[in-house]
Formats: C-alpha cells, structure tokens, sequence
C-alpha cells in the first residue's frame, strides 16, 4: 500500500519535467492550487502534454469527457486522485 | 442572404449557367458597396507582384483585378452552394499526393490536415469523404453543431464533423486528441489568427511582408506525434478543381526543448506552401481584410 501522498509528490515532480518548468522545485507546487490559467498559469498545450505523460507513466486513459477533465485538471490532488482509481500500472 | 436565395432560385429554375450570370453583378456590388474589400484586394495583389519581382499579376495591379479577384470569390461560393446541393457529380475533381491521405488512414493514426482560405477547402472535403473517415473541422463558432447538423440535412452520411475552438479552456486539445486517438481527420484553416484568441502566435515573412500565424497547430502536432498534411484545393478550369495533399510531418513527438524551434520550421513551411499556391492562383486568396495588420 503506497502513502496516500507518493502519487501527490510523482505528479508535481511529472509535471516540473514534462512542462520544464524552470525555477519552480516541486514540492513548491501546491497541491490544491488550480493548475490551469490562475495558479501555474498553464496553457491547452500543457495539459495535453500533462494527458500525454499521465497516460504514458500510469496506463490512464484520458477522454475528451469537458466536465469530466475540469475536475480532474483542477488540481494536484485531483489528478492524483484520478491515478489512483484509474491506473493501470 | 438574399442575393444567394435569389441565386439558388435561379439555380433550380434556369440551371447552372444562369445562375453564373448573377455573380457579375454580385461581384460588382462588393466591388463598388466595400471599398475595404477593395483595398485588401488590391493590397495582397500589390505585395504579391513586389515578392514574385513583378511577375504575377504581370502588370500593376488595377482596380479592374480587384474586380476579378472578387468574382472569382464569388464563383467560388456558388460552386461551393452547388457541390452541396448534390450537383458534386457535376465537377472534375483532380488530386496529387492522395496516396498520403490513404496511407496516414489506412495506418490509424490520425492527422491534423492544415488547409487555408485559398481555393475552397470545402471541395478538399470530398476527398476526405471518400477515404470514408471522419473529418472534424475546427472552427471558431459559437455554431458548432448547426453546422454539423446542415452538412448531416445534406448528406446523412456525411462524415464532417465541426469541433468548436474555444481559447479559453483547455478542452479543444483534448477533443483533438480524442479525434486523433480514433484515426479521425483534425482540418484546421491555419491562415488566420481566430479573434479574441489567446494562443501564442508568431509573426513570419508571408509575401515580403511580416504577418501573424497561429503556432498552436504545429504545437499540437509535435505534442501528440501525430502527421501534419497540408491540403490546399484550387479552381484549375471549368468546374475542375485539383486537391494536392503533402507532408509536412510523418509525425514525431518532438522533446519540449526544442520544441518550439521545430513549431516555427513547420510553420515556415506551412507559409512557403502559401507563396507558393498565391504565385500559381493568385486570384484564388480569399482573405478580404488587412491581412498584414
């Protein structure tokens, strides 16, 4: 049984990488921050970037469902809750 | 509106020829009723003739080309209304590069296929259709599914699909990635910057002259690894039409850091294609407003 945190931790660490957020250490990134336009201030490319790396390090299927990816891309603590129930590896 | 009521009247009642008489005077009222119409005409046609050294249009550009680019716009209109009223049978359609169409279907993967408002992408379409895969046009319209809805009262088999650019949320991407994900056609007219956007633009030489395009295209494409095509369709003669389709990308997941400088390789290319079909239609350019800002 993981710590309900690790999944909180890979993420912030995921998404520093794969957006390469210069200047910004991960745990720096608050887990209940919205990610998108306030907050981190990330654009639609980044979180199809974000999709694209999810689906590739969890087995997660990520659909074009509006309401659906709103709630998931809210915050940290959403998508890592979205990983835990949907994982595949 | 009610010059193309007038017109699909006559259409029906006296045919097609008729019907071809009315765009003189259709013509003539833009020509004569929008002078900015005019003048971005004649603006194009001018930067065109100083990038091409003054070989297309051969001589300075007059009013009277205006005219006739305007005409041309017009024909392109009604053939269009014809191509959809079911008289597609009516037309000689001519392609080149098809054979990629086929190839990037066949393997299902997908691909983003950049048009322009050149020639009448409307008629590219139809290739589309008959490699019987959905195409999904993006747009920037509040209309997205009564426009879906009309091509479907059209053809109930029609495989066009219209997604909705919306700017301010993250959901266009994922609807393209989803399109792309069920080897579906993504169309995007890449020549203009959707007002009130806020995707990043960038500003490349388009006729000698600095002009803005949208970057997210190519931003897309090296995000997801998917194929860019480019797909351009032209009038080349009496209801003939040639639809050419080339690669500008086999698709490659590009890594972040280089990311944006092979955008704007991809972009340059996109606005090389462009040059390149204004020399060889000029009159079929159809964007009528201050194009260079």
């Amino acid at each position: 049984m993981e710590a309900p945190d690790t999944i909180e931790a890979d993420i912030k660490t995921l998404i520093v990488d794969a957006l390469a957020l210069e200047d910004i250490e991960p745990p720096a990134i608050e887990t209940d921050a919205p990610l998108f336009v306030e907050g981190l201030g990330l654009d639609s490319i980044d979180a199809l970037e974000l999709a694209v790396v999810l689906e590739e390090n969890y087995g997660v299927k990520i659909d074009d469902d509006p309401e659906r990816n709103q709630v998931i891309f809210a915050s940290v603590r959403n998508l890592a809750e979205f990983v835990r129930q949907n994982r595949a590896k | 509106m009610a010059a193309i009521k007038l017109m699909a009247t006559i259409y029906r009642v006296a045919g097609r020829g008729a019907a071809s008489l009315l765009l003189y005077p259709i013509a003539a009222y833009f020509y004569l009723g929008r002078p900015p119409v005019v003048e971005a005409s004649l603006d194009y046609l001018r930067s065109l003739r100083a990038w091409s050294g003054g070989a297309v249009p051969p001589s300075e550009p007059q009013r009277r080309d205006a005219f006739h680019h305007i005409h041309s716009f017009a024909t392109n209109l009604f053939e269009r209304m014809v191509a959809w009223g079911g008289g597609a049978a009516s037309f000689t359609f001519e392609y080149s590069g098809d054979d990629h169409l086929r190839r990037v279907v066949e393997s299902g993967a997908g691909a983003i296929l950049l048009g322009a408002h050149i020639g009448s992408f409307d008629m590219a379409r139809i290739l589309a259709e008959s490699n019987r895969v959905p195409i999904n046009v993006l747009m920037f319209t509040d209309h997205a599914e009564r426009i879906t809805s009309f091509f479907e009262r059209l053809d109930p088999a029609s495989k066009v699909r219209v997604l909705r650019l919306d700017p301010t949320t993250a959901q266009t991407g994922f609807a393209i990635k989803a399109c792309l994900e069920r080897g579906e056609l993504v169309a995007i007219l890449a020549d203009r910057v959707p007002p009130g956007s806020r995707e990043q633009v960038a500003e490349v030489d388009f006729l000698g002259r600095p002009a803005r395009f949208p970057l997210s295209p190519y931003f897309l494409a090296c995000t997801l690894g998917c194929p860019l095509l480019t797909s351009m369709c032209v009038r080349t003669g009496d209801s003939t039409y040639h639809t050419a389709v080339d690669v500008l990308t086999e698709g490659e997941q590009v890594p972040r850091a280089s990311r944006e400088a092979r955008a704007r390789d991809l972009l340059t290319q996109y606005v090389a294609t462009l040059e390149r079909y204004c020399r060889d239609h000029p009159y079929q350019w159809f964007n009528f407003y201050r194009y260079w800002g």
